[in-house]
């Protein structure tokens, strides 16, 4: 565009660009909100087929009886979540209890204590931690921690412990960084003004920044809850895939994405085998929508 | 707010040593794996023993591959699983059952219990007057379809096979269906497909063989009422007492044999029928209660 302004003589040119200039501009408006509106379709499309799909199944299996069945059978067609939820919320409660203490200690340490050679070594550590396939994770699984798991307490070794563990790690970035950014958008002048009221710095960072971060920190805790809700393709390896309530930390169990997961292979289209799935698919959705919403309410904190 | 996340930790805390301070239940040192619910695998292996799902003992794992659950019990010292004959590798060991150990030569006679056979029914008059059918059965006979049965882990029963052609002229009867067991149909639909093509590829024909479900009952029905061409079944079928229409003849498609598979350190070579049905219903069993003294823990 240049080289023609140059060439050709300059008021017109300027003319002429004005008029370009506006076209284009017009046309990637549109452009923009084309795309603005294939993803809002996406989004809307994936809700209404699911919700679409599991309502009548749901009728079909009786409201009650895919809430209070004890059993998730899928080739005797019983078709009861309650395991399947129970077990979804505590290997995601057992994920926080390793997640986030080890992942909210580490964002204190980038952010206050950390030398800053070591924290150009630790940073890029977690983006790599966040990169990593969940099958991987889910493969490592496997192979260290359910021989562990296996030797601390006999049975299959896949259990409600391995699960929480590898879990545990694998929320571990997402906790780090969100909370360590809110630490650090805390005004410097917060923890100075604990320092100078006499505080010790242990005590000016938890009882000033942390107070101050504690939407983003919080929002960082229901990011990683998020993840480990959803997580499928390492628990699908390491949970066991039983529908069983588990009394311990050493019983197997089963979770609403990996009944998903180990299901599909085998469900037929013909029965209510396939559309249960996809029902157990739309109660996931909403949990997961219900938790988008929590952490946008948040977000209306300052830091 | 911190007062609150101090509450909700410790919280979660408490639920977590509570639930593991409740510990171990009442559960066997017999680590059961299982394929999970829906794997024809695990159907078979259920009704062979005669085990409904509602009553099974789930055990330690239901994990959704027969790799995965020979990886499991290979690295388990007190497993027992099961898996298809054809795919057990030297990294378990397979029991013998009732005295009979799982080979090829004893799931073709019958001889060894986890296996069944998986049986077709057709009217042998129709075969003159569809083409199809008869080009399809001969193709079921031949080493073509035989080899893809036994890369799918089945057993073949049919000794002098020979290769298969198809006829140079074109079929007149370009549809048929075979109706019945669920357990033969997804091997039934991949020698279906492999069917269609050689046709396509040797004068251009599009002919569609249907696969239909409806259980062994259903295939035997089918085949007596004529009202599909092909009935399937999964068990043993008699001639008089199951199949009533004396046109119909029986032909066993190949065996599907399950093994019995433990970890290299279990010291038993062979289970009876009976613990091995005990062992599935029962997850308070030990291996010493049906005889298996582990040397060493």
């Amino acid at each position: 565009m240049q080289e023609r302004i140059q060439t050709t003589q300059v008021d017109a040119g300027i003319a002429k660009a004005d008029v370009r200039g506006a076209a284009k501009e017009v046309s990637m408006k549109v452009l923009f909100a084309v795309a603005a509106a294939l993803f809002v379709l996406a989004v809307l499309t994936i809700c209404l087929y699911l919700l679409a799909d599991a309502v009548p199944t749901i009728g079909k299996i009786g409201f009650v009886k895919f809430f209070t069945d004890e059993r998730w059978l899928i080739r005797s067609e019983r078709f009861g979540i309650g395991s399947l939820v129970v077990g979804t919320a505590l290997s995601t409660a057992g994920a926080l209890l390793v997640g986030v203490p080890v992942g909210l200690m580490t964002a204190t340490f980038m952010s206050f204590y950390c030398p800053k050679w070591l924290y150009r070594a630790i940073k890029p550590l977690t983006n790599i931690l966040a990169g990593i396939p969940s099958i991987v994770y889910g493969f490592f699984g496997l192979t260290v921690i359910v021989p562990l798991s296996r030797e601390m307490f006999g049975g299959g070794g896949m259990n409600l412990f391995t699960t929480s563990l590898v879990l545990g790690i694998m929320i571990l970035p997402t906790v780090i960084s969100i909370s360590e950014n809110s630490l650090r958008a805390v005004p410097k002048s917060f923890y100075e003004g604990a320092l100078a009221l006499g505080a010790t710095k242990e005590r000016a960072i938890f009882r000033t920044v942390f107070p101050a971060a504690s939407s983003g920190v919080l929002t960082a805790i229901i990011l990683g809850m998020g993840r480990a809700i959803g997580e499928t393709a390492a628990i699908t390896l390491i949970c066991g895939n039983i529908d069983n309530i588990p009394a311990s930390l050493a019983e197997p169990f089963i979770t609403l994405a990996s009944a998903i997961a180990s299901g599909m292979g085998y469900a037929s289209t013909t029965n209510l085998e396939r559309p249960a799935l996809i029902a157990v698919a739309a109660v996931l959705l909403i949990i997961i929508l219900l938790i988008t919403t929590v952490v946008m309410l948040l977000k209306k904190k300052k830091y | 707010m911190k007062k609150i996340f101090m509450a909700i930790a410790s919280g979660l805390l408490a639920v977590g040593i509570g639930v593991a301070a409740v510990g171990c239940s009442g559960a066997g040192d017999i680590s059961v794996y299982n394929r999970e619910s829906g794997s024809g695998t695990r159907d078979a292996f259920l009704e062979l023993l005669g085990i409904d799902e509602a009553e099974l003992n789930t055990g330690v794992a239901q994990l959704a591959s027969t790799s995965a659950v020979i990886t499991g019990v290979a690295g388990d010292k007190k497993a027992i699983g099961y898996a298809s004959l054809g795919s057990v590798d030297s990294t378990v060991k397979a029991l013998s059952v009732d005295g009979v150990a799982p080979t090829e030569e004893t799931v073709a006679d019958g001889t060894y219990k986890i296996a069944r056979p998986f049986e077709l029914m057709y009217d042998e008059t129709k075969l003159a007057q569809n083409d199809l059918l008869d080009a399809f059965i001969a193709y079921l006979k031949s080493a073509d379809a035989q080899q893809v049965i036994a890369e799918e882990g089945y057993v073949s029963v049919v000794s002098d096979a020979t290769s298969y052609a198809v006829p140079t002229e074109a079929f007149t009867v370009t549809e048929i269906e075979a109706s019945g067991s669920t357990s033969v149909g997804p091997l039934m639909t991949m020698l279906a497909d492999k069917f269609e093509t050689m046709v396509k590829e040797a004068n251009g024909q599009d002919v569609s063989i249907t696969v239909s479900g409806g259980g062994s009952g259903q295939g035997i029905a089918d085949a007596n009422s004529g009202k599909t061409e092909i009935g399937m079944a999964s068990k043993e079928v008699k001639k008089g007492t199951d199949v009533t229409n004396e046109n119909v003849t029986i032909l066993q498609l190949c065996a599907d044999g399950i093994a019995v598979i433990v970890n290299k350190a279990n010291p038993a070579t062979d289970i009876a029928l009976d613990n091995l049905k005990k062992i599935y219903t029962d997850n308070a069993l030990n291996w010493s209660d049906i005889g298996v003294e582990f040397s060493e823990e």
